[in-house]
């Protein structure tokens, strides 16, 4: 009796998990998908998406191209919603060892003019499903727009380098890294291979890898007094004259023409205006797009930071000395084709211990994914209003 | 108002309906219940190595400094991974046999700026059983079912753009019956949430000064069935009413600091820092009376605890012990640091873990006296958590589990 008892639940439950999967139409998806589309800032459309994410989380899994299709980092909520409810279908496809549609899944990775996020996504649920067949896949991302499947094709270059150095065959170990190097963003992989082809004798111009702004002119210290200055709009961020004067916080300043040697494209205000507390300083330079577009301005900062695109403020961020990483600062900007201003405003706190003391910074232009975009310095004289 | 008003009374009403998920063997939060660092659990295992003594061990993906929680059977746990520790995860295991049982993954929505030892799961989850609540460092708050279905989720570097903390946050989420306390104190927009935990909305917000800040809010519970939220920072500790986000008291001191927690315990609450307060609170909005203070209960990251008429807590040489009532230094036990995590007391024995994984065991009894220290040999930042006669440990790589059954 007791037996039957439990065979009878195995098979309820058998029953349920397999009721449990919804074939739906690419319709009828586009539509569960809707309330998800809706979700907002402060936890609008919450409760809407929560049901709709179970009807999600129940699709079959053929349903799983288009949903990880859906996924788009411009809509970070959505893909949010999305991702967990993708890692539901698919865990519940393995616990239930049902097939997942991997020829549409690679279909989808490979197709470039699909979201980047969602065909990382693909990729990994490709890994875990079939390794060999995602390996094989990897080779082709060298040039890939997804910046994350493009690091695993030149996570595998270092390796096959790092092998021909090993065995001796440094003109391939070269023409390995030289490979991966042209593709690389990251700084910790593009500092793998700077290294690499350096040991092996090659030149590599970091700076210009990475896209960064080398020349700038400068000009400082205004006052920034109890961090006031932050706010205060100095005249540089209403009119930038090149060969006019200012009253600075110690009298009459000018700006400074300075290119920076340094690998990472850093300037080093306290070399070049003195080292300065509770002061403001402006960077201003002007680049000439070939195209007009959305890109990204990067920049990296250890204090308090603002910059401006031809007048307009585009990103403003008050902290000090909490640390400077490459990048940490991201904003778009459309730049329109030919000149482009770009200035900055960097501040400088009255903190007094020996980690307090940096005023530096580094900025450069990339596109979404983190590759330098082609601009060259354009002529600066006079007036930049 | 209205709406307010409406949400308030829900989330009260709620609140009785959830009460009694909780049992005594869950360690439901940040420094386990009521985040007072001490479980009712007895004969928690006293030695063990990388190679007796665990239960089971299993890998991780992603790297954290977050604590497991348990509660309801489950043991939830947080990591963040990718280069720029941008993937976050959220994970749900069986206690008893380290299987896991889902798994969850987001993508970082703010800043991932942070010092390299800290990462995104730094801050610890909360749970009463039935939901769990993940607080990442770059302000994003997910909120799942037990069975690892999304509720909701917030991204708080969306609602509330100028946030910011380029070291990294730490501080954990605190639930008061269906109020999560969200701790965002930074150099930007600084601020404390209430949130409805059922709909992910704001029921409060309490502005916080510009500085940056991993101290964990403690619930204080008040006899008439309401609770005070105690926040410190560098220069204060202040108490502001869970339910409506409005503040009952406010005391300045140079005392508390921005790392170590406040914690409660036996009808004493400690603002621990530079000069840790013992305080004396009373419900309502009358401001504590400081009943003694010591410049030796924080060492490290750490926060000091309260049981059986001692204060445990740690300086540069180790654990200091104190009589709760007057403050007189009562006993002293050398132990090795760095720690990254808190002491925590189950039975009559306290235990801490240094960063190279040396775990410390103290007796309690008539003498306070170090019996053990056990070598699981991994880097480990998290604050140990226990339940149902187990240990719980993190590192970098691997969820052990230190328990015979």
């Amino acid at each position: 009796m007791r037996i039957t008892a439990l065979l009878l639940a195995l098979v309820i439950c058998l029953g349920t998990n397999a009721l449990a999967w919804v074939q739906e139409s690419s319709e009828n998806v586009s539509k569960i998908l809707e309330p998800i589309r809706k979700v907002g800032k402060s936890g609008l459309g919450n409760i809407e998406a929560q049901k709709a994410w179970k009807q999600i989380a129940n699709l079959s899994p053929d349903a799983l191209p288009e949903v990880i299709a859906s996924m788009d980092a411009s809509q970070p909520l959505l893909s949010n919603w999305l991702r967990s409810a993708i890692n539901t279908i698919v865990e519940k496809a393995n616990r239930d060892t049902k097939a997942l549609p991997l020829e549409k899944i690679t279909a989808l990775v490979k197709d470039t003019s699909k979201p980047a996020l969602g065909r990382k996504l693909a990729f990994e649920i490709l890994q875990s499903a079939d390794k060999d067949k995602a390996q094989s896949l990897i080779p082709s991302f060298i040039t890939d727009p997804a910046a994350e499947l493009r690091r695993e094709a030149i996570a595998l270059l270092i390796e096959e380098g790092s092998t021909q150095k090993k065995d001796k065959k440094d003109s391939e170990a070269k023409a390995t890294y030289r490979k991966a190097f042209m593709s690389a963003s990251d700084k910790d992989q593009v500092d793998t291979l700077a290294k690499e082809l350096k040991g092996l004798g090659e030149t590599v111009d970091l700076p210009a890898h990475f896209g960064f702004v080398r020349t700038w002119y400068l000009v400082g210290p205004f006052d920034n007094t109890k961090n006031k200055g932050f706010d205060l709009p100095y005249p540089p961020e209403k009119d930038v004259k090149l060969d006019g004067s200012y009253e600075g916080k110690e009298g009459a300043i000018k700006w400074v023409d300075f290119t920076t040697e340094d690998s990472y494209g850093v300037i080093d205000l306290n070399k070049v205006l003195g080292k300065k507390k509770e002061a403001i300083a402006y960077a201003f330079t002007r680049i000439n797009s070939p195209a007009e577009g959305t890109v990204y301005v990067r920049a990296g900062c250890i204090t308090s930071l603002k910059i401006f695109h031809d007048g307009k403020q585009i990103f403003a961020r008050d902290e000090y000395h909490h640390g400077m990483t490459m990048d940490q600062h991201s904003a778009p900007i459309h730049l329109k084709k030919g000149v482009n201003d770009i200035l900055l405003k960097i501040c400088q706190n009255n903190q007094t211990e020996s980690w307090a003391q940096k005023w530096e910074f580094q900025l450069r232009l990339t596109d979404f994914a983190g590759v330098k975009i082609p601009y060259t310095i354009a002529k600066q004289e006079g007036s930049a209003k | 108002m209205y709406t307010l008003n409406l949400t308030i009374v829900r989330v009260f009403l709620s609140a009785f309906v959830l009460t009694g998920i909780l049992h005594a063997a869950d360690w439901p939060q940040f420094r386990g219940p009521g985040g007072s660092a001490v479980s009712e659990e007895q004969n928690l295992p006293l030695k063990w190595s990388a190679a007796e003594g665990l239960l089971w061990k299993t890998p991780l993906q992603g790297r954290g400094l977050s604590s497991p929680v348990i509660a309801g059977g489950r043991l939830f746990l947080t990591s963040s991974s990718n280069y720029k520790e941008s993937r976050l995860h959220v994970m749900a295991f069986d206690p008893n046999k380290g299987a896991k049982l889902w798994e969850r993954q987001f993508n970082a929505t703010g800043s991932t700026n942070c010092h390299p030892k800290t990462n995104m799961a730094a801050p610890t989850p909360a749970t009463d059983g039935q939901r769990i609540f993940a607080l990442f460092a770059c302000a994003d708050v997910a909120a799942l079912d037990r069975d690892g279905n999304l509720l909701w989720y917030r991204s708080l570097a969306l609602d509330y753009p100028d946030i910011t903390n380029m070291v990294g946050m730490a501080s954990s989420p605190v639930l008061w019956k269906d109020v999560l306390i969200i701790p965002m104190d930074n150099a930007g927009d600084s601020f404390v949430l209430g949130i409805d935990a059922n709909t992910g909305k704001n029921l409060w917000k309490f502005n916080r000064p510009r500085n940056i800040n991993w101290s964990t809010p403690l619930i204080m519970p008040n006899a008439n069935g309401t609770a005070e939220v105690i926040l410190q920072t560098d220069g204060s500790v202040l108490s502001v009413d869970a339910l409506t986000g409005k503040e009952n008291w406010s005391l300045a001191s140079s005392g508390p600091s921005t790392i170590p927690s406040p914690t409660l315990g036996e009808g004493l609450l400690l603002a621990p820092g530079k000069e840790t307060l013992v305080l004396s609170p009373s419900s309502g909005k009358k401001v504590p009376v400081p009943q003694w203070k010591s410049n030796k209960l924080v060492g490290g990251y750490a926060s000091p605890l309260v049981h059986k008429g001692k204060v445990y807590g740690l300086s540069s040489i180790g654990l200091n012990v104190f009589d709760a009532k007057d403050g007189k230094e009562v006993a002293q036990v050398r132990m090795k640091g760095p720690f990254s995590g808190s002491p925590i007391i189950a039975g009559n024995h306290l235990y801490l873990i240094n960063e190279e994984g040396s775990a410390f065991v103290v007796s309690l009894g008539e003498k306070t006296e170090l019996i053990a220290t056990n070598e699981i040999k991994d880097t480990i930042q998290c604050t140990p958590a226990v339940s149902d006669g187990k240990i719980f440990l993190r590192s970098d790589s691997t969820l052990y589990c230190i328990g015979s059954k």
